[in-house]
């Protein structure tokens, strides 16, 4: 066979490959498109509290014997909180349950437009203290565990400093306490151009388009970016597993009740209350520094939602004498339920906790 | 001899990775000045504004051929959905009640040495 003929043949070869590999991509992208919605939530749960906005669930234990302090995840307001359970394998809520955890999980429902007027106040002094009532009635324990992700974070520490005494421990991921380095929100919220009167007032609840178009907005190529990339691996299964149930999870953003968007925008974008010390909630001045509970913080690196100089300064204003930071590689998102995060940070936030939940 | 889909596909994925760092970089240095703000403010304030509007208009054309409103029908889901959660507080009082574990619990696990 001389030389010209076998490159031919191997260029037909190669035809044929990439044009069967095109042939799967448009099959595996049909099926991609006309799927229905990539189910989530892996482990099996009890709901023990459904009010209006307000979900929470106790997840079923996985094994007989476990630590004496429950955790109460506190999910962000703007987001379900499926993203800590989104499949077997995938999921913080799993991995807690076998580590042997008795793991509870606030979870927030789109706001009802009775709800609008719900503030700070309700999620600080009522919401979580009744979760907390339910986590004693249904453990005995009269504290716990609290793991808040970014806003949910920001709630958890709000409650700690004012109801210390419940709180064992907190772990707090990608949790904003200085909003001045939260720049592209502090610059589009800017008192000087947003009414944000005039958006209440008009729309009541601020719907989930509007806080999902902000978050596309900071990172605009992303979402392109990602479909590209979608393409590429359209015939790794696990890939489009992962992909849909993220891209499910960011389109299902939750809308906010108008007062609390009101009351979080003018005190933390416009004043930065948190860090000078001055957020008032329900005529309490709230002061972080009467947290004594030890403190996880988990940061990303690149985090472009919660940037790390917004989330930092937790170690400097809480009053806990075991406090401990831990910067991660990754983004926002990946950092709860990223690979990395599976791998690296579960076992290690295990470690931690597991000493301080006997 | 290298296999030139593979290359392709890397160098397709570094120029997507490189793309998607530079407009973001440069958005956000567009989308960072408080000119943008001003006029993505303003537009949002009139989108605020037009849909108020377009939402009356809408009302009274219903109102106008005896059909339902929007705002009648958010009122029969808020209604539906305040008696769904009462149901559902009178299961939760009941099945506290009755509550077992599935299997029994108890509290005293230890944490592992260090690993």
């Amino acid at each position: 066979m001389t030389g010209g003929a076998a490159d031919r043949e191997e260029i037909d070869r190669r035809v044929k490959t990439e044009i069967d590999r095109a042939l799967q991509r448009n099959i595996k992208g049909l099926d991609f498109v006309t799927a229905t919605k990539q189910p989530v939530g892996a482990m099996a749960k009890e709901t023990l509290v459904r009010r209006g906005t307000l979900q929470f669930y106790r997840y079923k234990p996985l094994v007989n014997d476990v630590y004496r302090i429950p955790i109460v995840i506190v999910s962000p307001t703007s987001n379900r909180g499926y993203v800590f359970d989104l499949a077997r394998g995938q999921s913080l809520v799993e991995y807690l349950l076998l580590q042997g955890y008795d793991v509870f999980m606030i979870d927030w429902m789109p706001p009802r437009r009775d709800e609008s007027g719900l503030r700070l106040a309700n999620y600080v002094l009522d919401f979580i203290p009744a979760c907390m009532a339910k986590v004693r009635e249904a453990t005995g324990e009269g504290t716990a565990t609290l793991l808040g992700y970014c806003m949910g974070g920001t709630l958890a520490l709000l409650y700690a400093a004012l109801q210390p005494d419940t709180v064992e421990n907190l772990v707090l991921f990608t949790t904003p306490v200085d909003f001045h380095h939260m720049t592209l929100f502090r610059i589009w919220g800017s008192e000087k151009h947003f009414d944000v009167d005039r958006l209440v007032d008009g729309l009541g609840n601020i719907p989930g388009e509007f806080l999902l178009r902000a978050f596309n907005s900071l990172r605009p190529a992303n979402r392109t970016a990602g479909v590209l990339n979608l393409w590429l691996n359209i015939e790794n299964d696990d890939y489009v597993k992962s992909y849909r149930m993220f891209d499910r999870w960011a389109a299902e953003t939750l809308p906010l009740p108008g007062e609390y968007f009101r009351e979080t925008t003018k005190a933390f974008l416009w004043r930065n209350s948190i860090i000078k010390g001055e957020t008032e909630i329900g005529g309490q001045r709230v002061d972080l520094s009467r947290i004594t509970a030890p403190v996880l913080s988990v940061i990303a690196q690149h985090d472009h939602v919660v940037p790390l100089p917004a989330a930092r300064p937790i170690m400097t204003l809480v009053g806990s004498k075991e406090r401990d930071e831990v910067v991660v590689k990754g983004g926002h998102v990946s950092v709860v339920a990223g690979p990395a995060a599976v791998t690296r940070l579960w076992p290690s936030i295990d470690q931690w906790l597991g000493k301080r939940s006997v | 001899m290298a296999d030139p889909p593979s290359d392709l596909i890397a160098a397709w994925q570094k120029f997507v990775s490189d793309w998607e760092k530079q407009i973001n970089q440069v958005s956000a240095q567009v989308m960072g000045t408080d000119e943008y703000s001003r006029v993505m403010n303003q537009a949002t304030k009139f989108s605020v504004v037009a849909r108020q509007h377009f939402d009356k208009q809408i009302e009274e054309f219903l109102k106008t051929v005896h059909m339902p409103s929007k705002d009648d029908v958010a009122a029969i889901h808020d209604r539906l959905a305040s008696i769904e959660e009462s149901i559902e507080q009178l299961r939760l009082a009941l099945s506290g009640e009755k509550r077992r574990p599935d299997i029994p619990i108890t509290r005293g696990r230890k944490a592992p040495g260090p690993r």
